[in-house]
């Protein structure tokens, strides 16, 4: 084949790529192309660990921070949502841990969280609506300001520690997230806003940070796998409900262990 | 001389160009294809009710190994004798691959670039299958969720997953795996809008054979996958898993 003819072939390749390039499906609505800065798809892991977080506790919340340094000044072991596998949403606003994915459609952004085990889902351009059943997650509404996803959640259920301190919060939790990516696409800065008058004298900001993962694929945390007896031998509960439900009791003699599940009616 | 040259030269270049624009558009045609079924998976699923007991697509038990059937047997007899011990489900952990498609809980399928997730309405389970290519999942140790990666033959996403732990049964009667298993789904709408998932188990550990099963779906405008969190089911006196009704 002569030099033209291998161009003019080049030159059809190309052609037939740029042709392959625009046959793609139309993005339904306003979804962002791969290359948008609106565009938070993909798998992403925190930049550091937090595990206290500055809050400006007013009386109430102070009186229930100092419990739960009394109790663990005792040496017992504190359990909150995080650890009796109960996470709210806001401990992974306040302690990213390991990978997330995010996965981004035309209606919403759906954060799935490898640990604790966790789905957010945040409805765009949603509106809240007037009958929210309080949960740990909350309810979720977005809209983009410039490259800004601007997340705003309520309906929380009271359930949720924002630290290591169980700094706590109360169903008239609000939080304002304001999710950005740098320019190279590599790093997602989230400014969070809490408030929680219940619990804080104002408002306040915190920033975490991921960065763009390797991995293919989460792992997963297991949270209930095997709850065992000894686990709770010392232990001190922010709330009642964070009691275990189940949890394995050693065997007596010859006895093998067995897994026991507490109900209400019990 | 010149001239025919310049023919020729015009021929083979409408032929480069035709056959190229031909591959080009048969790939984007079934791109376009793949992303209309997908787009026609998406949403909100509730299983159809299978037996305790999963079987083949021909109706019968597995092809089980003499320690595996010895192993089924004992759990089924624990089971009718009120004896649940050896199904984690009972204390909220995790269901794995393909038990938690077997329970009475809807899941939803959404899709973002190149990942489909499965988000599953039992205690916040969900599986993100990686579509970016054939390579082998990378993973340090099995999970009961297992590492997926799917494609597409025609109509038909086919998922892959490995790195199944042993922890987990196949059924909620007890149906045991290793975690050498291989699970391959294939799923397709089919022509009366439910949704079908033949399921292919190798497992050499286990099974004399790879076995397939079948399990559809249907859409249930009132299912919704919420925030389940099971311990707090069970503290109100709830089971953990449903029973089918």
């Amino acid at each position: 084949m002569s030099a033209y003819v291998t161009k003019v072939a080049l030159a059809a390749a190309a052609l037939a790529l740029m042709h392959a390039a625009s046959a793609q499906p139309p993005a339904s609505g306003d979804a962002p192309s791969a290359s948008s800065s609106r565009d938070l798809h993909g798998m992403w892991e925190p930049t550091r660990f937090h595990v206290l977080t500055d809050a400006p506790l007013n009386a109430a919340g102070e009186a229930l921070v100092q419990r739960n340094r009394a109790a663990m000044d005792s040496g017992r072991i504190m359990h909150t949502a995080w650890t009796s596998c109960r996470p709210g949403a806001i401990s992974s606003m306040t302690m990213p841990r390991e990978l997330i994915m995010i996965m981004q459609t035309p209606r919403e952004v759906v954060i799935l969280y490898e640990m604790p085990r966790m789905i957010r889902r945040i409805e765009l351009d949603g509106t809240h609506p007037n009958d929210i059943e309080p949960s740990y997650v909350g309810h979720s509404v977005g809209r983009w300001e410039g490259d800004t996803l601007v997340v705003e959640s309520i309906g929380f259920n009271g359930y949720g520690e924002l630290d290591a301190h169980g700094k706590p919060t109360s169903t008239r939790l609000r939080t304002v997230e304001r999710f950005t990516k740098s320019a190279d696409g590599e790093r997602l800065d989230i400014e969070i806003t809490i408030d929680d008058p219940e619990y804080y004298t104002e408002p306040f900001t915190i920033h975490r940070s991921w960065r763009r993962a390797e991995a293919r694929h989460q792992h997963e945390y297991d949270c209930m796998e095997n709850p065992r007896q000894e686990d709770f031998a010392n232990a001190y509960y922010v709330h009642d409900r964070y009691r275990p439900t189940c949890m394995r009791v050693q065997g007596e003699g010859m006895e093998p262990s067995r897994m026991v599940c507490r109900r209400e009616e019990q | 001389m010149r001239s025919r040259s310049g023919n020729r030269l015009t021929a083979c270049t409408t032929a480069a160009l035709s056959a190229f624009l031909l591959a080009s558009g048969l790939y984007s045609q079934q791109t376009l294809a793949n992303e209309s079924v997908l787009a026609r998976m998406q949403g909100v699923w509730m299983p159809e009710p299978t037996p305790d007991e999963l079987r083949t697509v021909d109706g019968k038990r597995p092809p089980l190994t003499d320690e595996a059937a010895a192993i089924y047997e004992e759990r089924i007899a624990l089971r009718k004798a009120g004896d649940t011990s050896f199904d984690r489900t009972t204390w909220c952990a995790g269901p794995g691959m393909p038990r938690i498609l077997l329970m009475p809980y809807p899941f939803e399928i959404i899709s973002s670039q190149d990942r489909v997730a499965f988000i599953h309405g039992w205690y916040r389970w969900f599986r993100v299958v990686d579509m970016a290519g054939d390579a082998e999942p990378d993973f340090f140790y099995p999970t009961t969720m297992g590492f997926s990666v799917g494609r597409w033959e025609g109509d038909t996403l086919v998922i892959r997953t490995v790195g199944l732990s042993d922890v987990t049964t196949l059924d909620a009667a007890g149906l045991p795996h290793s975690d050498e298993m291989v699970l391959t789904e294939r799923l397709r709408l089919l022509p009366d809008g439910r949704l079908e998932n033949r399921l292919t188990i190798e497992d050499p550990q286990f099974y004399t054979s790879a076995w397939e099963a079948r399990v559809t779906f249907r859409r249930d405008p009132n299912a919704r996958v919420g925030d389940d969190v099971c311990p707090d089911r069970i503290a109100m006196g709830e089971p953990a898993v449903e029973e089918w009704r």
